[in-house]
């Protein structure tokens, strides 16, 4: 069933990487993405890909979790290899009819892979063990300067929670409504493009009456349990930065460091 | 009585080679005959709503089959597509699947999915809403100005329209209050007697299908646990009991005195029964 | 007893609608509530039962007349909050009044809206889990519970808030026998336990029969007003709007429409069989 599938994709387990701050996650994350593309060199990435493989034993998520991320980048991935290896010029190591294959185009092709699977499972490994709603708070806390510029940073937030929250519940619902319309004969599988698109109105117009009432059950349920804008609210869980972050953002430090000094000395 | 529909050795296995993997439906054997009224009871997850997707080849079995008057419905293309029709099923909450703007259009949708000529489709649309209680003035109103239990009115004769020789419902009543409740039930019984339809009705209520079944299957655990008139059903009541099943509040009350050593019969299970029951011990005298 | 809820002379109209004409669903209604009592409001859809509850937390405000919360008038727009912090309501569709994506999450959302520090937070989600018995589920997806255990949630984020009232406006409609017992079980702990106030909306008469006053609604009017025992006892009148009595109550009318003369009282099936054995033995 459609609705087993956590959206997020987090995995609640006690860890070392779960209980560090969803800020620092975030930073860290965004700072290896960075990273990764400012390196280069066959040492460089083996440090990055050790790094990846490091946080991830350090997090209790199975390798396993972490392979099935990257799956549906596989073909993307492999396209772009091939894009890479036949149209780099260089050194010719192989060739037939139109095509040859460069020992540059190899080597491009090879990193090019290794990086779009250490930036997929690096984000992976950022919702594996972050919950959503932290990683809201942690937007939300982030991003909380742009509200002086009155960007409403809040709203958004709480747009997100609500959204995460109702993804499954809608997803569902289409379930049923898809049921309901194939049992009264609609027909979503045959025809050309035009006649399935059309045939979609009969699940969509019923979706989106039932997404509007939701939205306006779910906005006085709201009023009433006292919700009044993002001021003067306060949260379950405030976000803290503890011992445990200081010591990620120095390790990391010395991480990228070295990823620096192998991309410089090793290329 | 002839044999309509037919469930044998049907087993549904949702998620398989998943961690979700789930046996909604295990080894089921029903055989329904035609003009039954047949309640479907059982607890949330005891397969029933799995069960009864089956019977329009909305979900295609894990093993075993299904029967339509003898013949596979997953037999070919074509037999799949007629079973849709032939059997109608209306899911729960069925006013959440109207989306035309007016209520002709919305009942018309099933018939002109069959194809049908236009003259054709205007017909049972008239008669299908007649059944449900609603006059032709209602053909050109939108049906999201209706109330609560009028637009379930209007999906069930959506699928009314398609003429079905078995009308399967998953809780018609469901969140209606009493009133909406006495007239959906009405109309499908009404439609029942009228045109000798085959009906299979999923429900929570064992007073509703006490009242209304002249035949109840209780769903367990995926399995079938029991098939049976209400009589027969009701003369375990205990059995039902004990399943964390519930039984009409006046069934409790007989099992009650039973246990207080009075000499009433067992099965009792509707209130005119029940005075009856207890008049006659009063003429025989009762011994304790 | 001090009377929490007082409603006087409401009426409410609803108007502008498109299409549709004014509609008057409360017409001339008069209630109070005592503190720490459990009251039912019976009635068909229509009858104005839910409109009446939206007026107890000022969703709806009266057209005529008057709603007092603890005191307080709803149209006074400067108390809103008081009053919605005194009087939590419950949806009939557990899954439209949860927030976020984890339960501990959605119950600290109106503590959280109170801006309290977040370890008096902690402390109310907690007993408010604890009160509905959904301690064990804090950290679990609403979308992967029953409806039962959602409706318990949707409580306990009510509960949360520390209310003196709660209204539920039809709580059970949407759920199986399963989930109706674990709402109905929850509410009636809380109001002998914690002595909440509870306002219980639905049409259905055995949900009714277990509060200790049920008031009958039809038409915008109170129709009916009293202790379960004695609404229940008039068998005609309930059968004239159509809400019906409980099987129990209906035998005995039976046996005495057929000449025999038997108190007619009986809301559990104990006490009918009690009745039906004594007419045996007599």
């Amino acid at each position: 069933m459609l609705k087993d599938i956590t959206l997020g994709q987090y995995f609640p387990v006690e860890s070392p990487v779960h209980h560090l701050d969803a800020r620092t996650k975030l930073i860290l994350s965004f700072a290896f993405i960075i990273v990764l593309f400012l390196a280069h060199g066959f040492w460089a990435y083996v440090l990055c890909a050790a790094g990846v493989i490091g946080v991830t034993l350090l997090s209790h998520i199975r390798f396993r979790m972490l392979l099935k991320s990257l799956k549906p980048i596989a073909f993307l991935a492999v396209f772009t290899a091939l894009l890479n290896m036949l149209y780099t010029p260089g050194q010719i190591l192989w060739e037939f009819w139109i095509f040859h294959i460069t020992r540059e185009g190899l080597e491009t092709a090879v990193y090019m892979v290794v990086r779009i699977m250490l930036l997929v499972a690096s984000t992976s490994l950022l919702t594996y063990t972050t919950s959503p709603v932290a990683l809201t708070d942690a937007i939300e806390n982030l991003f909380r300067p742009l509200s002086r510029i009155h960007l409403p940073v809040h709203e958004f937030a709480m747009m997100m929670t609500i959204a995460l929250r109702f993804i499954p519940t809608l997803i569902e619902e289409t379930e049923k409504i898809m049921n309901a319309q194939k049992a009264r004969g609609a027909d979503f599988e045959s025809g050309n493009l035009l006649k399935r698109a059309k045939a979609l109105v009969p699940v969509l117009v019923p979706l989106f009456v039932s997404a509007f009432r939701r939205a306006d059950e779910l906005s006085v349920a709201m009023e009433c349990r006292l919700y009044r804008g993002g001021s003067g609210r306060t949260r379950l869980k405030e976000l803290k930065m503890g011992k445990n972050d200081g010591a990620a953002y120095a390790v990391t430090c010395v991480f990228f460091a070295c990823v620096f000094v192998l991309t410089r000395m090793l290329p | 009585m002839e044999e309509i529909l037919r469930a044998q050795g049907l087993t549904y296995v949702y998620s398989p080679g998943t961690p979700f993997e789930k046996t909604a439906v295990d080894n089921v054997n029903l055989s329904v005959n035609k003009g039954e009224f047949l309640a479907l009871i059982g607890h949330t997850g005891s397969g029933k709503s799995t069960l009864i997707q089956h019977f329009n080849a909305l979900l295609k079995p894990t093993r075993g089959q299904v029967f339509l008057h003898g013949r596979d419905i997953w037999e070919s293309k074509e037999v799949t597509r007629k079973a849709r029709f032939q059997v109608g099923l209306v899911f729960q909450y069925p006013e959440h699947q109207l989306f035309e703007e007016t209520i002709e259009a919305d009942v018309s949708f099933g018939p002109r999915n069959m194809g049908l000529e236009p003259e054709e489709v205007r017909r049972r649309v008239v008669e299908s809403l007649a059944a449900c209680g609603m006059g032709e003035d209602m053909l050109q109103k939108s049906p999201f100005d209706l109330s609560g239990g009028q637009k379930r009115r209007v999906a069930l004769a959506g699928v009314l329209a398609m003429e079905p020789e078995v009308l399967v419902l998953d809780e018609p009543a469901a969140g209606l209050d009493p009133r909406g409740r006495d007239d959906i039930f009405r109309f499908i019984t009404e439609y029942h007697e009228k045109h000798g339809t085959t009906v299979i009705f999923v429900t929570h209520s064992m007073e509703d299908a006490a009242r209304l079944a002249s035949r109840i299957v209780v769903m367990r655990d995926s399995h079938v646990f029991m098939d049976g008139t209400p009589p027969e059903i009701f003369s375990r009541a205990g059995e039902l009991l004990e399943a964390g099943l519930d039984v009409p509040q006046i069934t409790r009350v007989f099992l009650k005195l039973r246990e207080m050593g009075a000499p009433v019969r067992e099965g009792v299970y509707t209130v005119e029964q029940a005075a009856q029951e207890i008049l006659r011990c009063k003429k025989e005298g009762i011994s304790c | 007893m001090e009377q929490i809820i007082q409603v006087k002379d409401l009426s409410f109209e609803y108007r502008n609608r498109e299409d549709q004409p004014d509609l008057l669903a409360l017409d001339g209604v008069n209630l109070e509530i005592a503190q720490g009592s459990f009251v039912a409001v019976l009635g068909h859809n229509g009858s104005g039962k839910s409109t009446l509850a939206k007026h107890i937390n000022a969703i709806l405000l009266p057209t005529q007349g008057q709603v007092r919360v603890a005191g307080m008038d709803t149209r006074e727009e400067d108390k809103l909050f008081d009053i919605r912090e005194k009087a939590g309501m419950v949806f009939q569709n557990p899954d439209n009044q949860i927030v976020a994506t984890v339960v501990e999450e959605d119950v600290a959302f109106a503590p959280e809206n109170l801006g309290l520090p977040s370890q008096e937070i902690r402390r109310r989600v907690d007993a408010a889990l604890r009160a509905v018995g959904m301690e064990n589920f804090k950290r679990s997806a609403p979308h992967m519970l029953s409806g039962g255990q959602k409706q318990r949630v949707a409580i306990a984020g009510v509960l949360a808030m520390e209310p003196q009232v709660l209204v539920l406006d039809e709580p059970t409609a949407m759920l199986d026998p399963g989930g109706r017992a674990e709402v109905m079980n929850t509410i009636r702990r809380l109001n002998r336990e914690k002595g909440i106030t509870v306002l219980l909306i639905t049409h259905h008469m055995d949900e009714a029969a277990q509060a200790d006053r049920v008031v009958v609604m039809e038409d915008g009017h109170v129709v009916g007003d009293g202790p379960p025992r004695k609404i229940f006892a008039q068998v005609d009148k309930m059968h004239r709007t159509g809400l019906g009595v409980p099987q129990t109550v209906e035998v005995l009318e039976e046996l005495n429409r057929k000449g025999c003369s038997l108190p007619i009282d009986a809301l559990t099936v104990e006490e009918c069989a009690q009745r039906l054995m004594a007419f045996l033995e007599d």
